[in-house]
């Protein structure tokens, strides 16, 4: 152990000290004083109390927002973990081309939402989209995300699947790839069928993976913003925001800082308390099981 | 018989999934660049024209001569190698450190990157702006700059950490033996080893500062204005252009998702590693 330098150690630790102290820590600390105060631009802050969070759960918008946020997140990260395990199991079960494949699928992952924005609204545009010529053909109405608020939740929810599938899929994989395959065949040995050996052996292994992965999005899902602000700006009517659009708009459309700030907190507590819940749930389903 | 089940059992288990998963990775971007490519009458035609009846650029061109894209891109560039620069001249120490010292407060102070990582950006936003704004960094490469690289630390650190613990100590002290002193250890043997884990962190920074949009749309006008914002402010001003949004997007998708085919493999790894080993 080269343990004699404690003071040149820190002195090359500083200075992500100081950018994530003055970009991330302080300010978050700022906002915390901010949703206890009555502020806007060039005007000067006073105490409230928690008259803004009082506010801000008084206000049918902020409600609509977070439904709208718990039902967003709730679908995509289900529905990323299901398809993210199917296609782990799938690949880690011999496909062609693997490499290819794998470069393919996890592509999305460097695609800027802007891009992925202008793919998916042109794919689903109700007058020329390839996608709504072939609704039509089979007798479906075109989505119209731009009128209908269900639809352009819809849409929200295609768009942040298609960006972070890579990311559930990937941690998946890995971790059905560190499953020893001596463990199939002792359970092909013992007679076990497909289904049993998936019971058994690969669900139960691959528990705690699904659970990193589904916290992860959890939290990450929670704070969905681009998506939403690209694809339909919360529009028609306020009717699509989530949280962080909502957070957005009280901030620089309505110069409310207080209240903008009592909501980046409430959003914070939210996704945390709706991942420990959902832990807790799987974690007891897990050792009931077991 | 037998040969007839089989490959009706393979087209079920194996050709039909790969064609779904590949239909849904792949199609949106081959459609967005597809039609970038088409001529415009080929846009609105009727039935449907899946390949462009002749190559064009001209979307393209528009893009670059009729509108401000060009210095977005020439903006975007700038922002993101300054975050890549300022990330990696602050991370590669830390991780050095990190790797090499042990110290009071080191176990903590990596949780706390990823505890760091928890944070919204959007919880950020007020204050940053109200920060950015008293130093005047509001509209300036500087200030958004410090913030993509800011965003960046906590994840190129963990990568960077095990990059240089996967080099053997020994190495250090064999040099240090041989009469190198601490630096010139660090330049002639652990940085050329490191030097992979370095790219492949430089292109992650890269590759995230490059697509970033919510912080960058709130502290960019019209000077430092990215691909991403101006990409943003297409959508509104040429609605129904399609050829024209297609060619923008395509520009931003296109190079970086070559970047990333090229450290995939260990982006991944690094990826992998930390979340698994949280």
């Amino acid at each position: 152990m080269s343990t004699r330098a404690p003071l040149s150690a820190i002195a090359l630790v500083s200075p992500v000290q100081a950018m994530i102290g003055a970009i991330i820590f302080l300010p978050a600390l700022y906002v915390f004083w901010l949703s206890l105060n009555q502020s806007s631009f060039g005007q000067q802050a006073s105490f409230v109390g928690l008259a803004n969070y009082a506010k801000v759960l008084a206000d049918p918008y902020f409600w609509k927002a977070l439904l709208n946020t718990v039902i967003v997140v709730a679908v995509v990260v289900h529905v990323e973990l299901l398809i993210g395990l199917a296609m782990a199991l799938f690949f880690a079960s011999g496909v062609p081309f693997r490499p290819l494949l794998l470069a393919i699928v996890l592509a999305p992952y460097a695609v800027s939402e802007v891009s992925a924005v202008v793919m998916w609204r042109f794919l689903f545009e109700p007058d020329v989209g390839m996608m709504s010529r072939l609704l039509a053909s089979i007798g479906l109405p075109p989505i119209e995300w731009a009128v209908n608020p269900n639809h352009g939740l819809a849409m929200v929810s295609l768009l942040s699947i298609w960006l972070h599938l890579p990311f559930s899929f990937i941690i998946l994989y890995a971790a059905r790839l560190s499953i020893p395959s001596d463990l199939y065949e002792a359970a092909a040995i013992d007679g076990a069928s497909a289904w049993t050996s998936f019971r058994r052996v690969t669900l139960p292994l691959l528990m705690p993976a699904l659970l990193i992965a589904a916290l992860f999005r959890y939290i990450f899902a929670f704070r969905l913003f681009s998506e939403v602000w690209l694809m339909t700006g919360g529009g028609p009517a306020r009717s699509t925001e989530v949280l962080a659009v909502y957070l957005y708009l009280e901030a620089f459309r309505y110069n409310a800082f207080g209240p903008a700030a009592a909501t980046g907190w409430l959003l914070v507590l939210a996704s945390l308390l709706l991942a420990l819940f959902y832990l807790r749930r799987l974690y007891r389903e897990m050792f009931a099981r077991a | 018989m037998i040969w007839h089940r089989s490959f009706t059992r393979n087209l079920i288990q194996v050709e039909i999934p790969v064609l779904l998963v590949l239909a849904f990775a792949l199609a949106p971007f081959l459609w967005m660049l597809l039609t970038s490519i088409k001529p415009n009458a080929d846009l609105s035609q009727f039935p449907l024209r899946y390949l462009p009846s002749s190559t064009t650029f001209e979307h393209y061109r528009t893009l670059i001569q009729r509108t401000s894209f060009p210095i977005n891109l020439l903006n975007s560039l700038l922002i993101a190698s300054g975050a890549v620069l300022l990330g990696l001249a602050t991370s590669v120490p830390a991780a050095y450190s990190f790797s090499r010292f042990r110290f009071r407060g080191r176990r903590t102070l990596m949780t706390s990157f990823l505890v760091i990582n928890m944070f919204p950006i959007v919880l950020l936003i007020i204050p940053l702006f109200v920060l950015m704004r008293a130093l005047g960094l509001i509209d300036t490469f500087i200030g958004v700059i410090i913030g993509h690289s800011t965003f960046s630390i906590p994840f190129s650190i963990w990568m960077l950490v095990s990059y240089f613990n996967a080099i053997p100590r020994d190495l250090d002290e064999a040099a240090m033996i041989d009469g190198a002193s601490r630096l010139q250890t660090i330049r002639l043997v652990v940085l050329p080893l490191v030097m992979p884990g370095i790219v492949t962190t430089a292109i992650y920074v890269f590759i995230t500062s490059w697509n970033e949009y919510l912080f960058a749309m709130m502290l960019s006008g019209e000077t430092v204005r990215p691909v991403t914002v101006a990409l943003q402010l297409f959508i509104g001003e040429f609605t129904v252009q399609w050829g024209i949004l297609t060619a923008g997007g395509t520009i931003i998708a296109l190079p970086v998702t070559i970047l990333f085919l090229f450290v995939q493999k260990r982006l991944v790894g690094g990826l992998t590693a930390g979340a698994v080993k949280s």
